[in-house]
């Protein structure tokens, strides 16, 4: 530090852990696809799948739904375990996309 | 987003449904979790102030089209690499002797304050000695990782520790204190995952033991105070610490959603002296600790209640009073998360003279936690109404959930025969998550609530290992 009160200073934060993932391309037109619902049984969620839905189905009429009752509550008592065990669940159902929400 | 990143993962092309104000903050998480990309659906507005129409309206012209090109990629761009704000500390990336500025006291200020590394109060500058002087008090080597702390996933280092410990005006010989702490916020199970989530609830750090006297703290009249510097200092440490580590930061940050929030609190001290002389254990015996150590523990609160003035020499005296304000306290809101997600844990800090009265009229903590277990009472079809009205939770009941089950079955009541409206379910379940200790001016009657955020931040205790 000099006479006139200068600092010299390090950084408050740490190095981020982690490796970055690969984008998943689009899937294309949705007929044939399987398409999971992914919720957190709250923010009206019921109620936006139920018109996405009916509105995907008028445009591709071969795309096929997974409930959001067959993955379990996201963000809910159980949220740890759900997680934990997506993506076998996705593997299992044969998902080919998901639509997940509501973060609200 | 969490869930979209495991999504992504997976290998499966997802998109989220958000909306404003969210969609920054889904952004900053999915590039800490290590997405380069995704694809988001963001509702306009608030979903829960919007009527039926206007909410259907959302749905079809912004949500759907959002939904179906960010799934098949027709009729729109792929979405970019998202870059939430305009200097995200997330990108930012140093080795921890680097010297990333040289200034006075007021460029150093503006330099933390435009990386978004400051609480917004003066800091002291960590500067590389004094950095070094805290490492070294910890009796610990700097790059000693305790965990990674999310959502940003960045290691929980003994050097940011102290960097932070500097910032926030700490003293080195509060190094092992705050390790403590850290090892706290780096459980699993205290989730500072969830720490920017709505309720915006705040930790609350409590000290007990002989650190107690030896670093200073006030435990006497304004314990929950600023105004000793132990106190203040450890509590503005753990804030910052979930700012500048783990990642939590309001605007133009995006990853602290709190609607509002709360200052930090200052650190509790426990009053042991009187705790000896009524007979009660501490804090740290309550979780299992021997006498002979010091413990921090570390939870959420996202309320406290009203100043609880009691009077009488019975403990019924006192408790009859303290039961309606610590049960308005837990209230719909924290009842709805309890029965939810299965926890809740609750702090109740007495005043010498109220823990004296009830302790001298021959009760237990135990006592305590029983009798207002069972005095504390919330009507099921208000906390089904709270659940409804603030986020849409759907079909809640609280007579219907695991927790609720259990209640009512132990009490010979069949949960799916009874109207919300005519059952009373109890505010606080598990009572052993209450934590009682005794603090504040020896010389009133009063006392204090804490309630926690549910299964987030709940109540988490090290010991302090001295350097």
């Amino acid at each position: 530090m000099s006479a006139h009160s200068d600092f010299e200073v390090v950084w408050p934060s740490s190095r981020r852990i982690g490796t970055d993932v690969a984008a998943v391309r689009p899937i294309g037109g949705l007929n044939g696809k399987r398409i999971a619902l992914l919720w957190t049984n709250k923010f009206k969620g019921a109620e936006m799948f139920d018109i996405l839905m009916t509105e995907a189905k008028r445009r591709y009429p071969a795309v096929e739904f997974v409930g959001y009752d067959v993955f379990g509550d996201i963000h809910g008592p159980d949220e740890v375990r759900v997680i934990k065990e997506l993506g076998d669940k996705l593997r299992e159902h044969r998902i080919d996309g998901a639509i997940v929400g509501v973060g609200a | 987003m969490r869930a979209a990143a495991v999504v992504e993962k997976a290998g499966v092309r997802s998109v989220a449904l958000t909306a404003t104000g969210f969609d920054l903050q889904a952004k900053t998480i999915a590039r800490a979790e290590g997405l380069r990309s995704c694809s988001l659906a963001v509702y306009p507005g608030v979903i829960m102030t919007d009527g039926p129409d206007v909410f259907r309206g959302k749905i079809h012209d912004t949500i759907l089209p959002a939904v179906l090109t960010g799934l098949t990629g027709e009729g729109g761009e792929e979405p970019a690499a998202p870059a939430p704000v305009d200097i995200d500390p997330a990108d930012l990336s140093f080795a921890p002797t680097d010297v990333v500025c040289r200034g006075d006291l007021d460029e150093i200020q503006d330099f933390f304050e435009d990386r978004l590394w400051s609480d917004g109060l003066p800091i002291v500058p960590p500067s590389l000695d004094k950095v070094r002087e805290f490492v070294d008090a910890s009796g610990r080597n700097g790059d000693d990782v305790l965990g990674v702390l999310l959502p940003a996933h960045r290691e929980a280092t003994v050097w940011s520790i102290a960097a932070n410990a500097v910032i926030a005006g700490c003293r080195a010989e509060y190094m092992p204190l705050l390790i403590a702490v850290v090892e706290c916020l780096v459980d699993p199970d205290f989730r500072t995952c969830d720490a920017g989530s709505t309720p915006g609830w705040e930790p609350l750090v409590t000290v007990s033991g002989p650190v107690v006297e030896r670093l200073k703290f006030n435990y006497g009249a304004g314990a929950a105070r600023i105004g000793r510097r132990a106190n203040s200092t450890v509590g503005r440490f753990t804030r910052l610490y979930m700012r500048n580590v783990a990642g939590l930061m309001i605007p133009p940050g995006a990853t602290d959603q709190a609607a509002f929030g709360y200052n930090f609190h200052v650190a509790l001290a426990e009053n042991e002296a009187v705790l000896r002389e009524i007979g009660w254990p501490t804090l740290r015996e309550d979780e299992g600790f021997s006498a002979s150590v010091s413990t921090v523990s570390v939870q959420s609160v996202v309320t406290i209640s009203a100043a609880m003035y009691s009077a009488g020499s019975t403990a019924p005296q006192h408790l009859n009073t303290i039961a309606p304000m610590f049960c308005n306290t837990i209230g719909p809101g924290s009842c709805y998360g309890q029965y939810y997600h299965g926890e809740l844990y609750t702090l109740l800090a007495m005043c010498p003279g109220v823990a004296a009265a009830i302790a001298g009229d021959g009760w237990s903590k135990d006592d305590v936690r029983a009798y207002l277990g069972e005095k504390m009472r919330i009507n099921a079809a208000i906390v089904n109404d709270r659940a409804a009205g603030s986020s849409g939770a759907h079909g809640f009941r609280v007579e219907h959930t695991a927790m609720g089950r259990r209640v009512l079955e132990a009490q010979g009541i069949d949960p799916d025969s009874v109207r919300s409206e005519d059952i009373d379910m109890p505010a606080l379940v598990d009572i052993d998550r209450m934590a009682i200790t005794v603090a504040g001016n020896p010389s009133r009657n009063q006392s204090r609530a804490f309630v926690g955020n549910h299964v987030q931040g709940i109540r988490t205790t090290r010991a302090i290992k001295d350097a």
